[in-house]
């Protein structure tokens, strides 16, 4: 778990104190005041090696700008790290810092340095893990930047699920993903966690099956005697799936969901934060999601009230454009503002 | 006719629905236009009383606003009730000065450029309530406003049971109801006219009210 996170350098923070952090934290704050990045220093600090590095960058399609045929043709497997620094500036000197303090203490700093033994016009990225506050190094790993400013992620496929950081974007879910997810579940009890989870929406389902080679999600549905694809019961089913799926895979680790709110009607919301509390409380998981429906933060509230014993787990950060730290609301004073119809995105 | 929209970056909170009324119609005497879309003008949410309001308060002072006031009552001590606003504002990062001006208080928020104000019912200096601050826009030399305060204290000796420390309030309803309209609440009271709008509390009052939420 991380108690409060350090942001230095990375993406468009400055500067940026996090806490306090969690079980589970929802993000708001207006557009490109950082929100997703936030998910991504976790993110990152919380994979701790040079794999993580480049991951935002392939989900943001950060590419360069291919000036070869031999780039042209490389191109979807270069990413453009630039961006991964305050002011898009990739330079020697350049560099991030990402600390988390809790019983996740990992510090990750990220420079960009001349290869002397090469010229001048070669730099590479080295990344450097350790404690906060300590000078050891645990683990030093280096990029090299080509020329045009690109570098190649590694070897290990880039969205390939990790086991313990789950990362789930706002479009809609990859169903292939999905289906390695759900093989991973099927046969075990949390199965019919996962279809107990769906009756959120529709509560006439009684099972879930991932069918035939496209993997096609279907469901019985009681009183109908066939599959039904889960696809014709409306988007919010396949987005619910999706974040019940990454929850369980992101056992004893860390779950990030940007725009959590995603096709997801406000009146099941209460029952959506429900879930995700309790089962992030039981499979230890650290929950850090993005918004900007005030119906989801006014959710958070009720939820709070209907269930005192979630008052503990919950916390808002207001992430603000340039601010040195977030401004963080604990559930009662989402609760206070809920009722008074107080501002907090 | 369109009121400020509770999504205003301006809010005001006040205790309940007199000071509510009271704040809208002695603002639109002094010219305030509460429908002017072109500009933003506070959302006022009366709050259910003053320990409601204080809860509010660092809540609302920690939300993205670019103007916050809060119009309160001073009660007996006024020190106390400073104490404990200026403790909530601490809370949310924002801090007051030991004593509250005069002229009524106003600070800057935590956001860039943001302000924070409070008026202490009556007058930021003396105990008191939005009763005491409304007594002051009797017409003075009113022919029944003496016999109101008489009236009420001779009410109380048969067995009224109105307390003695509301004896103001009891006394302003009393002469409420003696007008030629009778009884008409405190906002329509002074909208109608009943109420004077010029006092030199009032005017101090709508010169915060004014560098608060109108000037920029």
């Amino acid at each position: 778990m991380i108690r409060k996170l350090t942001v230095q350098g990375f993406r468009c923070f400055r500067e940026l104190h996090v806490e306090p952090l969690t079980r589970v934290n929802l993000f708001v704050g207006q557009n490109n005041a950082g929100k997703t990045s936030l998910l991504e220093a976790v993110e990152l600090v919380a994979i701790g090696s040079i794999e993580g590095l480049a991951r935002s960058a392939v989900r943001r399609r950060e590419r360069i700008l291919a000036e070869s045929e031999v780039e042209e043709e490389f191109k979807e497997h270069i990413v453009d790290p630039s961006h991964l620094f305050f002011g898009h500036n990739l330079q020697p000197g350049s560099s991030f810092l990402i600390e988390s303090e809790g019983t996740l203490s990992t510090s990750v700093r990220c420079t960009v340095e001349p290869i002397s033994d090469q010229g001048t016009s070669f730099w590479s990225l080295h990344f450097r893990k350790g404690i906060p506050g300590s000078p050891l190094i645990y683990e030093k790993q280096r990029l090299t930047i080509s020329p045009s400013g690109g570098v190649r992620p590694p070897p290990k496929r880039p969205l390939e699920p990790n086991p313990r950081v789950s990362f789930l974007q706002a479009d809609s879910p990859d169903l292939d993903q999905l289906g390695k997810l759900w093989d991973a579940l099927v046969l075990t009890p949390e199965e019919e966690e996962v279809t107990t989870a769906l009756k959120i929406i529709e509560p006439d389902i009684e099972r879930l099956a991932a069918l035939g080679v496209g993997r096609k999600f279907s469901v019985k549905l009681t009183g109908v005697d066939r599959g039904i694809p889960l696809g014709s019961l409306g988007g919010g089913l396949g987005n619910l799936l999706a974040l019940v799926l990454h929850l369980f895979s992101a056992r004893g680790g860390f779950l990030l969901i940007d725009e959590i709110d995603t096709g997801l009607h406000y009146s099941i919301m209460v029952d959506m934060w429900r879930l995700i509390v309790e089962t992030a409380k039981k499979l230890d998981v650290q929950v850090f999601a993005t918004t900007h429906s005030l119906d989801c933060v006014r959710a958070l509230a009720r939820l709070r009230n209907k269930y005192p014993e979630t008052t503990e787990e919950i916390t808002l950060h207001r992430v603000e454009k340039e601010a040195s730290k977030t401004v963080h609301y604990d559930a009662e004073e989402l609760v206070i503002a809920a009722e008074s119809e107080i501002e907090v995105r | 006719m369109a009121a400020p929209p509770k999504e205003s970056p301006y809010r005001l909170l006040v205790e309940g629905p007199d000071d509510l009324h009271s704040v809208i119609h002695l603002m639109a005497r002094h010219g305030f236009d509460w429908d002017d879309e072109s500009r933003a003008r506070p959302f006022i949410s009366p709050t259910g009383g003053v320990e409601q309001l204080l809860r509010i308060f660092p809540v609302a002072l920690k939300g993205p606003y670019q103007r916050i006031g809060i119009v309160l009552d001073a009660n007996s001590r006024l020190a106390d009730r400073w104490a404990q606003i200026r403790g909530r504002a601490n809370r949310a990062d924002v801090a007051l000065p030991e004593s509250p001006g005069s002229e009524g208080t106003i600070v800057e928020g935590r956001q860039p450029e943001s302000r924070v104000g409070i008026w202490l019912m009556p007058d930021n200096s003396s105990p008191g309530t939005l009763e005491s601050f409304l007594s002051g826009l009797v017409p003075p030399d009113h022919p029944a406003w003496a016999y109101a305060g008489e009236a009420t204290t001779e009410a109380r000796k048969r067995g009224a049971r109105c307390l003695e420390k509301d004896h103001l309030k009891s006394t302003l309803h009393t002469w409420l109801a003696w007008q030629e309209e009778p009884g008409l609440p405190f906002g329509t009271a002074l909208r109608t006219g009943v109420f004077e709008t010029e006092s030199e509390t009032a005017r101090r009052f709508v010169a915060w009210f004014n560098r608060l939420f109108v000037e920029s």
